[in-house]
């Protein structure tokens, strides 16, 4: 797995030994090539010097043995040479310190004045050629000279010490290099731990919370201002997902607790019928199907719902918006009856494109519940046209801060089953239908009204 | 035993209630929070079964308010609700013990005989004095072993004795555990259930174990 610790060290530690290496090669040959000029300089001068003090004197050349000496040309330990050759290219004149030996001649010798080149001295040791043609100066004191000879001058110099310089040079830059490489690791790694450390910290965190803490938030305090927007989002990402959970989670608790009383009136039903088939009576039977129709209606509600929530798919058809209204009045004409509703109907008539049977259920669940939960001899609004549906009712009991729960699944007023038939989740289908034919409810309240409006 | 039901289901309450009455209980029902609470400020019972989501005041409300007046009925929470933490947040709030709905009747019942026996002390579910035995779980009499066949009502009315012996019971107190708020038809009725009784505990002219104190009511014990 790939690690952002490895990688930046990598990276890092790549460029900084690669810049590292650059560096010591430039200054390694910055300090040789410049130790090299000084050298040659001083060749050059060398013999400039000897040049100067050539001469023919008398007719006859002659160099002031002085200068030859302090140039470094004397006996001795004196380690430069020089020798020089008339036009024929035999030897004319060999510094004190050569003696009896000559000079190599380098093999570009001759080809062009002024040069440079490497060279082996008599003695075995390294050294540095330089060679120039000049025309000796003529005494001033001679009358009617002779045309002085040309000649070409060699002059050869130890090297040996610039070179052991430069390997010291060498040797410095890659101990100190190699430390500095030793070192910069050790402080990338610790300056990489430190500056990944609110990330390590943001990663544990993260790891921590599990399914049954998503009540867990992450600390954004002292995190760097790149990994604040990520755990704020993270946040919010847990926040939805806590809520999803415990809905989830409600969901299924409530769907069961909806099917434990019915299952208990049944079980009991169904024990007394057994121990007392004496006591089995018309009316036993009546009151055990009533349950199990009930139970119907429960699981028809929960796989609508089941079948809005799992996916938008819709059958769109032409729907008859009055006779839909009356279908679902029609429904609850007993109830509505008994308790004396009255309703105050204005319907635009006309077809209009739904989904028949999620239309079906908006309008029943919102009729149903305005007939069960309005007072008495309460009168209901309803005002339809294909774009809008408006119920009103009383509601004395509803209170504004009820408003946000209305669409939840199984929310009630009162958590007891006296509303019998009402699970809670007649307002939920309405969402969850309105949802999936794109539309919008919404609820209000004022002045003990309720108003639940659906546009789409 | 004279029991209360809360329960606002009227099928299941009615349901329950039947068959208690069957099983030679007193039940007196209640629909929601406030007819419960007027049942219990005007009766005595042995055994509360309290629904917890009930309309006007709920079952935990009741069960704070009774057990801080000092009631000690036994009560039994029957509930949707399955909950661990309903469950500990019941019995500790003071209920003796806890039902899920669905539950099956015998279960209620075992349930029930368990924890008013755990109110008067008892340690099984047989009641002995002298040589007749009353076992509560199987419904079953016996005097010197041999087994004694009572109808519902005798049962419940040598239940509503023996759990007390020694102590006088008042004819009115017997009643009450025996019709509940049903009013007896006849006066004389707990008279002719104690008459039936004892003569079906004393067969072959064994040693009567119910014993009439004149003006008083009734005592149940070995010896005059």
């Amino acid at each position: 797995m790939r690690s952002i610790r490895r990688d930046l060290a990598v990276r890092i530690g790549g460029v900084s030994l690669l810049i590292l290496l650059v560096g010591g090669f430039g200054l390694y040959f910055s300090i040789r090539g410049s130790l090299e000029r000084q050298f040659d300089q001083g060749l050059a001068t060398k013999t400039q010097a000897i040049i100067t003090a050539s001469e023919i004197d008398d007719g006859e050349f002659e160099i002031d043995l002085d200068i030859q000496a302090f140039a470094g040309f004397g006996t001795g330990d004196q380690e430069d040479y020089f020798e020089i050759f008339a036009e024929d290219g035999s030897s004319f004149l060999k510094s004190p310190s050569l003696g009896l030996r000559s000079l190599a001649k380098p093999a570009t010798f001759g080809e062009e004045d002024g040069s440079f080149a490497d060279t082996i001295l008599p003695d075995g040791l390294p050294g540095r050629a330089h060679w120039r043609t000049y025309v000796p100066a003529i005494d001033d004191d001679e009358v009617d000279p002779l045309p002085p000879p040309t000649l070409r001058i060699l002059v050869a110099s130890d090297e040996s010490y610039i070179h052991r310089i430069v390997r010291l040079i060498a040797l410095l830059i890659a101990l100190v290099g190699g430390a500095a490489v030793v070192a910069g690791l050790v402080i990338l790694n610790g300056v990489v731990r430190a500056g990944l450390k609110p990330l390590d910290r943001l990663s544990a965190d993260v790891q921590a919370i599990g399914v049954t803490d998503l009540d867990r938030r992450l600390d954004p305090e002292g995190l760097p201002e790149e990994l604040n927007g990520v755990a704020a989002k993270l946040n919010e990402l847990l926040e939805r997902l806590e809520a999803s959970f415990t809905r989830e989670r409600r969901f299924t608790s409530d769907a069961a607790h909806e099917l434990r009383t019915p299952l208990a009136e049944l079980r009991v039903m169904t024990e007394v019928g057994a121990r007392w088939p004496e006591d089995f009576s018309e009316k036993s039977g009546t009151d055990m199907l009533e349950v199990i129709s009930e139970l119907e209606a429960l699981l028809d509600t929960l796989s609508l719902l089941a079948r809005a929530e799992t996916g938008p798919r819709r059958s769109l058809e032409l729907v008859d918006l009055e006779a839909s209204l009356a279908e679902a009045l029609a429904r609850f004409q007993s109830e509505i009856e008994v308790r004396g509703i009255r309703f105050d109907l204005q319907v635009e008539p006309g077809r209009f494109l739904s989904d028949p049977v999620l239309w079906r259920a908006i309008l029943q669940n919102l009729i149903g519940n305005a007939v069960s939960y309005a007072p008495r001899d309460a009168l209901v609004t309803v005002r339809a046209s294909p774009e809008k549906l408006v119920v009103s009712n009383p509601a004395p009991d509803l209170e504004p801060e009820d408003l946000p729960y209305l669409f939840d699944r199984f929310w009630r007023k009162s958590e007891s089953r006296s509303g019998k038939g009402h699970a809670g989740l007649g307002l939920s289908v309405v969402r969850a239908s309105v949802d999936v034919l794109e539309g919008t409810c919404r609820a209000s309240l004022d002045s003990g009204i309720l108003t639940l409006e659906i546009v789409w | 035993m004279r029991l209360l039901l809360v329960e606002d289901s009227d099928r299941l309450r009615a349901t329950v209630a039947h068959a208690l009455s069957r099983l030679g209980h007193a039940v007196d029902e209640a629909v929601d929070g406030r007819e419960a609470e007027i049942a219990v400020s005007l009766n005595d019972y042995d055994a509360i079964v309290l629904d917890l989501m009930l309309p006007h005041r709920n079952g935990i409300d009741l069960l704070v308010e009774w057990r801080r007046q000092g009631n000690p009925t036994p009560i039994l929470i029957l509930t949707a609700k399955d909950a661990i933490d309903d469950r500990v947040r019941g019995l500790a709030l003071g209920a003796d013990d806890y039902l899920v709905k669905p539950f099956a009747i015998e279960e209620l019942l075992a349930r029930l005989g368990a924890i008013v026996r755990r109110r008067h002390g008892q340690l099984d579910a047989v009641l002995r004095v002298g040589d007749l035995t009353v076992d509560l779980t199987s419904r079953s009499v016996k005097r010197a072993g041999v087994e004694i066949i009572l109808t519902a009502r005798e049962f419940a009315l040598l239940e509503c004795l023996a759990r007390r012996p020694g102590h006088t019971l008042t004819r009115e107190q017997i009643e009450s555990h025996l019709y509940g708020e049903e009013s007896s038809p006849l006066s004389n009725a707990v008279d002719a259930a104690v008459y039936a009784l004892r003569r079906k505990l004393s067969p072959d002219g064994a040693p009567p174990l119910i014993h009439t104190r004149r003006g008083l009511g009734y005592v149940f014990q070995e010896k005059r």
